[in-house]
């Protein structure tokens, strides 16, 4: 009897275990019903939400914490007051957490109106196609945007010649450097790259280490892979690759990769930087025990913070003439609408109210950079080094690309490996590219990159 | 006959409902994520997708041909030799001068040597990022005043032949003041009668140690060998903190790897299959150690 009752009790708990708790494994057309109800429930939308009624917009993006939290529920606030039927639920939400529960939710119908979300072929190329983000052409003509924002950022967000969003703000790779150390040398900002490296080796000859660049968190790895293809291949050939026209393994990749070993090599840059924490990284570049720091623009409140008016900001310059300066950057994240959101109309308002010109003084102060262009921002109160940031972008004639941003997470996993690997002069450029080709075109064969 | 049987169910049923709560609670959040784990392992998901495509064996497959398994295996080997035998040793070392009679302040030194088991591996692992921190680290700076300069550029932590050595030693260091703290309760449970009879036979303080304090704890030593054993494959949080399998998996563990894999690459089914290949590895050895141990 007992033992009759422990198996049936047995085979119960292991029958509710294997039910429950995970997906179901695919059937075929199971994936491609839920696309076509997507579409279908994209269309009804519209004139139910008439202006009295009271509707409750959610958002969802990954201002946690800090200036940049403040600043968007400052807008949110205005945006209440101006529109009193709509309240505006935000949820904050760590970069992971967000990307792993979008899709679901959205499929769902639980999903907010309006969220942030990489802007890349691999994240929101993949909304697009899945029928999950809803499609601004329209709003785009309705609200002149092209007017507002920067042709470049708009470019960013679109897929299949349709815009899926709007980019929130830009994030620029650059150099850092530290004024005083560049007067006392007699220094002026490198114009070219041979200049660049020209400035190192003085440094260098000095005693000082010339480049502080850290790579123990393997993310700053993709950082400098960017800047380097950009400088020395140009923002256009490396926009082919990224688009999947050209292969990463073309003529002069490799070799732009090489260039970045030899700064190391050459011993331009921290000797250790494998064992380099960013944080740290960072300090030593606030305390003077380096020329210049790579890295980007989000680093701009924490030097004026810690620097004052001693820090300025450069791009690495393109290695040779007939490449157009485009330093390499890319959108936070794009802001993005659900196609299945109930209240489009005040959705998009809402996306539009954020970046309106009444609302750039609280961006700037918060010392974000949105994608709006001929903002005159001399009346508001930010550091000299933001307006550098500002002016050098504003002069810059095309974004270059940062490639991490818009690539899947395995080609980003083989990347921060052979980055490491370059700077430890284990293999070389050619052989790094090799590995990216692989991973790109796996992930493309696995539907998790989509190429035009 | 019948009734008796009745009895017997009502019986089962009652002391089933005392079990039920903690029942419930032990298959919500043990046994149904095992079987889920094990069920992701034949699929191919990306942790978010409505659907998962079943792909058989293929994880497995793919795992048994993985090279940056196999250096995370290796990895694991080492952690769990360096981190089983350097501690119990070291435990056992200090255990042993701390019953002397001629110590003085052992409190102390018992105190100081257990602390480090308080700390929060997390906490450990910045502290020791810090150590060995190319930069300012202490130890970089204390074998450059030593006049050690070779040994001080070495770069720690980035140096993918050296780093699991330096890990391996932040790891050893956390727990041997545990395994001291148990030798000192086993030591003080010996009947001195043993120490005192050895002593008459004329056996020197090397020769009681090896033939009569060791055969008398021996059942601590296994159990304190076994609790490592399970506790160093699961190690996670120390290697996760200080470098994060890198640089270029050189400090990999099987479950960074797996963490990674997952959580990282969004690859889930193929994480779950790394998480089986662990159990079952830590399960076989487990067993054969407890085989042996048995045996004696």
């Amino acid at each position: 009897m007992g033992r009759k009752w422990k198996v049936l009790t047995g085979l119960v708990l292991v029958g509710t275990m294997l039910a429950g708790c995970t997906p179901g494994t695919a059937k075929e057309g199971d994936t491609a019903e839920s696309k076509t109800e997507t579409k279908t429930d994209a269309g009804d939308s519209g004139d139910n939400a008439a202006s009295t009624e009271k509707i409750e917009l959610n958002m969802w993006d990954l201002r946690t914490e800090g200036a940049g939290a403040k600043m968007i529920d400052t807008i949110i606030e205005n945006f209440e007051k101006e529109n009193p039927n709509v309240t505006i639920k935000r949820t904050a939400f760590k970069v992971a957490d967000l990307r792993n529960t979008i899709k679901p939710a959205i499929n769902s119908g639980e999903g907010p109106d309006i969220f942030s979300y990489d802007a890349g072929a691999g994240y929101l190329g993949v909304l697009a196609n899945a029928g999950l983000a809803m499609d601004l052409s329209d709003y785009r003509e309705q609200y002149k945007w092209d007017d507002r924002f920067h042709d470049w950022a708009l470019e960013k967000t679109v897929y299949d010649g349709k815009l899926y969003g709007v980019a929130n703000e830009l994030e620029m790779l650059g150099v850092y450097y530290n004024k005083k150390m560049f007067e006392e040398e007699g220094i002026e900002v490198p114009e070219t790259y041979e200049e660049f490296m020209q400035i190192c080796q003085k440094f260098k000859d000095k005693g000082i280490t010339p480049l502080i660049m850290d790579d123990k968190e393997q993310w700053p790895g993709f950082h400098y892979e960017s800047i380097w293809l950009n400088s020395f291949v140009g923002a256009d050939r490396v926009k082919e690759a990224v688009a999947g026209k050209i292969p990463w393994t073309s003529e002069g990749f490799g070799a732009a990769l090489d260039e970045l070993y030899s700064v190391f090599e050459k011993g331009y840059a921290t000797e250790k930087p494998l064992s380099l924490a960013s944080e740290d990284a960072n300090k030593a570049f606030y305390a003077g025990e380096g020329a210049m720091r790579v890295t980007g623009t989000w680093l701009v409140s924490a030097c004026v913070e810690n620097m004052k008016d001693n820090v300025g900001f450069f791009f690495v310059p393109v290695a040779s003439d007939d490449l157009d300066n485009c330093p390499p950057g890319g959108l936070g994240e794009a802001v993005v609408v659900n196609s299945k959101t109930k209240y489009p109309e005040e959705t998009v308002k809402f996306l539009d109210y954020m970046f309106q010109p009444d609302n750039m003084e609280l961006w700037y102060e918060a010392g974000l950079i949105p994608s709006v262009k001929d903002v005159d921002y001399s009346a508001y109160e930010v550091s000299e080094l933001f307006k550098d940031v500002v002016d050098e972008i504003n002069a810059s004639e095309n974004l270059g690309e940062n490639i991490d941003v818009l690539m899947p997470p395995k080609v980003n996993d083989v990347t921060q490996n052979y980055v490491q690997q370059l700077i430890a002069g284990k293999i070389d450029g050619a052989a790094c590219m090799e590995q990216k080709q692989k991973a790109f075109e796996e992930e493309i064969e696995a539907g998790n990159y989509s190429v035009e | 006959m019948d009734k008796r049987k009745r009895m017997l169910l009502k019986n089962w049923m009652g002391c089933f409902a005392f079990a039920l709560p903690a029942l419930l609670f032990y298959c919500l959040f043990l046994v149904i994520p095992i079987f889920s784990t094990v069920r992701i392992s034949f699929h191919e998901w990306n942790g978010a997708a409505p659907f998962m495509k079943f792909v058989g064996l293929d994880n497995y497959a793919r795992v048994l041909k993985d090279p940056i398994f196999y250096k995370a295996l290796g990895n694991n080997v080492i952690w769990i030799l360096f981190t089983i035998f350097v501690p119990v040793l070291l435990g056992l070392i200090f255990a042993v001068m701390l019953t002397q009679k001629y110590v003085k302040g052992k409190f102390l030194y018992r105190l100081t040597y257990f602390m480090p088991n308080v700390v929060s591996l997390v906490a450990v692992g910045i502290v020791w990022g810090w150590i060995y921190n190319p930069e300012f680290g202490i130890l970089g700076r204390m074998l450059n005043a030593l006049g050690m300069h070779g040994a001080a550029g070495i770069d720690f932590l980035g140096d993918e032949k050296m780093v699991i050595w330096f890990l391996v030693l932040a790891g050893s260091w956390t727990c041997y003041g545990f395994n001291m703290v148990v030798f000192l309760a086993a030591l003080q449970g010996i009947d001195t009668s043993y120490l005192e009879v050895a002593k008459l036979e004329g056996a020197n303080a090397f020769q009681k140690f090896i033939y009569v304090i060791v055969p008398l704890i021996k059942g601590t030593i296994v159990l304190l060998v076994s609790n490592s054993l399970i506790g160093s494959f699961k190690v996670f949080d120390l290697i996760y903190i200080m470098t994060k399998g890198g640089p270029y998996h050189s400090s990999e563990v099987i479950s960074t790897y797996m963490y990674n894999s997952a959580f990282n690459m969004n690859d889930y089914g193929y994480g779950s299959a790394l998480a089986v290949v662990l159990a079952v590895i830590i399960a076989v050895c487990s067993g054969i150690f407890m085989k042996l141990t048995d045996k004696e």
